[in-house]
C-alpha cells in the first residue's frame, strides 16, 4: 500500500501584492492628513447634532479657553494676516520690524494685549509659549470701551478680510460671562450671524 | 570592464550563478502597515462642525419684544452647576408663582429634552391645535434662553442643540434681567433642598 505523502507547502508567502495594497493605504493616508494646527490652549468644544461643515479659508476663529481667556486667530488667504498687522500698527503706533512682522503672519492665534504685541511678534517659539501660557488673553472690558481690545482686532481683521466669517471656539467649561462679552462685542459691530464650533455627536 | 570576478572558472566559460530574485517583503509590509496605523490615528477624518446662530439686531428700535401668549412662551435659565430651570408664560407670572419655575438637568432621557418634548406633545393634542402651529407645521413656541454670567458656555450650547433635536425654530438667546437673576438664586435655593 503506498503511503500518501502530504505534500509540504512552502511556508513562504508571496508578500508583493499586500505590500501594494499596504503602500497604497499609507499613501492616501499621507496625501490626506493635515497637521493639526498649532493652538495655545487645549480646547474640548462641546458636542451638537449640527452638521455644518467650517469654511478653510476666510475665517475669523475666536478661541476661549476654560478660563474664559480669549485668543483670536485668522487664516492668511490673501496675505489678509499682513493687512490686519499694518492696521493694528497704524492703529495703536506700534514698532515692529519686519521679522517679527514675518513671525506673525506665519503664526497662530493671539491672546496678548497690545502692548505686548511687539514683544510676541519678536519672540522665539518657546518665550512665545511661555507668554501664551501666562497672558490672560485679549482684554475685553465691557464696561470699558477703550478697554475692549477684541474689539479692536475684530475691527481690524474685518477690515483685512471683509468676507471673513466668524466662528468660536469655546471650551464647554468656558464661564458664560465671557462668552456674553465676546458675544456682546461682536454684535456691538454688526456680526449678528457666527458659528460656534462643535464636535458631532448623534442625538442619544 | 572593471568587473572583478570571483572564483574564475577555466576558460573564463563559467556559468553565472543564478539568484532568487525573491525578496522577503514582510519586513515591508510590517513597516508599512505600521505607519498606516500612525497616520490613521494622527489624520482628524472627523472634520469639525459648526452651529449658525443669528442673533437679534442689536437697534434700539426693536427692543420691544412681540407679544406671546402664555402657552407658547418658554423661558430657559441656565444656572450654575448643569441646572436647568425653566417657566411658561411671563415672568412677572413666575415671579409671584414659587412653583411656576421648575428644574431640570440636561439628562438624554429624562432632562430638558423630555421637557420640551412634552410641551411639544401638549400643543399638539390641545383641542385649539390649529392655533399652536404655522402652516409650515412648526410649532409656534418661543424658548428664550438665558444665561447667568456663572453658568458655563456648554450649556449654551447644550439648549441650543436641543433646540436643533426637536426642531424648535423659534429661539433667541436673550441677555438675563434681573428679576429673573433673583429667580435663579430663589429656585437654586430650592434645587438644593431637594
Amino acid at each position: 500500500m503506498p503511503k500518501i505523502k502530504v505534500k509540504k507547502g512552502s511556508v513562504s508567502l508571496d508578500m508583493t501584492a499586500m505590500c501594494d495594497v499596504a503602500f497604497l493605504l499609507l499613501t492616501f493616508f499621507v496625501l490626506t492628513a493635515k497637521a493639526k494646527p498649532m493652538e495655545p490652549v487645549e480646547v474640548t468644544t462641546p458636542s451638537s447634532i449640527v452638521d455644518l461643515p467650517v469654511p478653510d479659508v476666510d475665517v475669523i476663529t475666536l478661541l476661549i479657553d476654560d478660563k474664559g481667556r480669549t485668543f483670536i486667530n485668522m487664516d492668511n488667504n490673501n496675505n489678509s494676516r499682513v493687512y490686519w498687522l499694518d492696521n493694528m500698527i497704524g492703529q495703536f503706533n506700534l514698532k515692529i520690524d519686519d521679522e517679527a512682522k514675518k513671525n506673525f503672519v506665519n503664526g497662530g492665534p493671539v491672546g496678548v494685549p497690545v502692548t505686548l504685541l511687539p514683544q510676541f511678534c519678536a519672540a522665539k517659539p518657546d518665550e512665545r509659549k511661555e507668554m501664551e501660557k501666562n497672558t490672560l488673553g485679549i482684554p475685553l472690558d465691557s464696561a470699558n470701551t477703550d478697554a475692549n481690545q477684541l474689539k479692536d482686532w475684530m475691527i481690524n481683521a474685518r477690515r483685512a478680510n471683509q468676507s471673513a466669517k466668524v466662528v468660536i471656539k469655546a471650551d464647554s467649561r468656558a464661564p458664560y460671562a465671557t462668552i456674553k462679552r465676546v458675544m456682546k462685542t461682536l454684535q456691538d459691530q454688526g456680526v449678528d450671524r457666527f458659528s460656534l464650533l462643535t464636535s458631532q455627536a448623534s442625538a442619544d | 570592464m572593471a568587473e572583478i570576478q570571483e572564483n574564475p572558472q577555466e576558460g573564463g566559460k563559467g556559468k553565472a550563478k543564478k539568484q532568487s530574485t525573491k525578496v522577503d517583503l514582510t519586513a515591508m509590509v510590517d513597516l508599512a502597515f505600521l505607519l498606516i496605523t500612525f497616520f490613521m490615528f494622527t489624520t482628524t477624518l472627523s472634520k469639525p462642525k459648526a452651529m449658525q446662530i443669528a442673533l437679534p439686531a442689536d437697534t434700539p428700535d426693536n427692543t420691544e419684544a412681540p407679544e406671546l401668549s402664555k402657552k407658547h412662551a418658554m423661558t430657559v435659565l441656565l444656572a450654575p452647576k448643569n441646572v436647568v430651570l425653566y417657566y411658561f408664560g411671563k415672568p412677572e407670572e413666575a415671579a409671584a408663582d414659587p412653583n411656576a419655575v421648575m428644574a431640570t438637568t440636561f439628562d438624554k432621557k429624562k432632562g430638558f429634552r423630555k421637557v420640551l418634548v412634552d410641551k411639544l406633545k401638549e400643543l399638539d393634542t390641545d383641542p385649539d391645535r390649529a392655533n399652536n402651529f404655522d402652516k409650515d407645521g412648526k410649532s409656534k413656541l418661543m424658548v428664550l434662553i438665558k444665561a447667568v454670567d456663572s453658568s458655563v458656555y456648554g450649556n449654551m450650547v447644550n439648549a441650543l442643540d436641543e433646540m436643533h433635536i426637536n426642531k424648535i425654530a423659534r429661539y433667541a438667546i436673550i441677555d438675563i434681567s434681573e428679576p429673573e437673576k433673583q429667580l435663579v438664586v430663589r429656585s437654586m435655593a430650592n434645587v438644593k433642598e431637594n
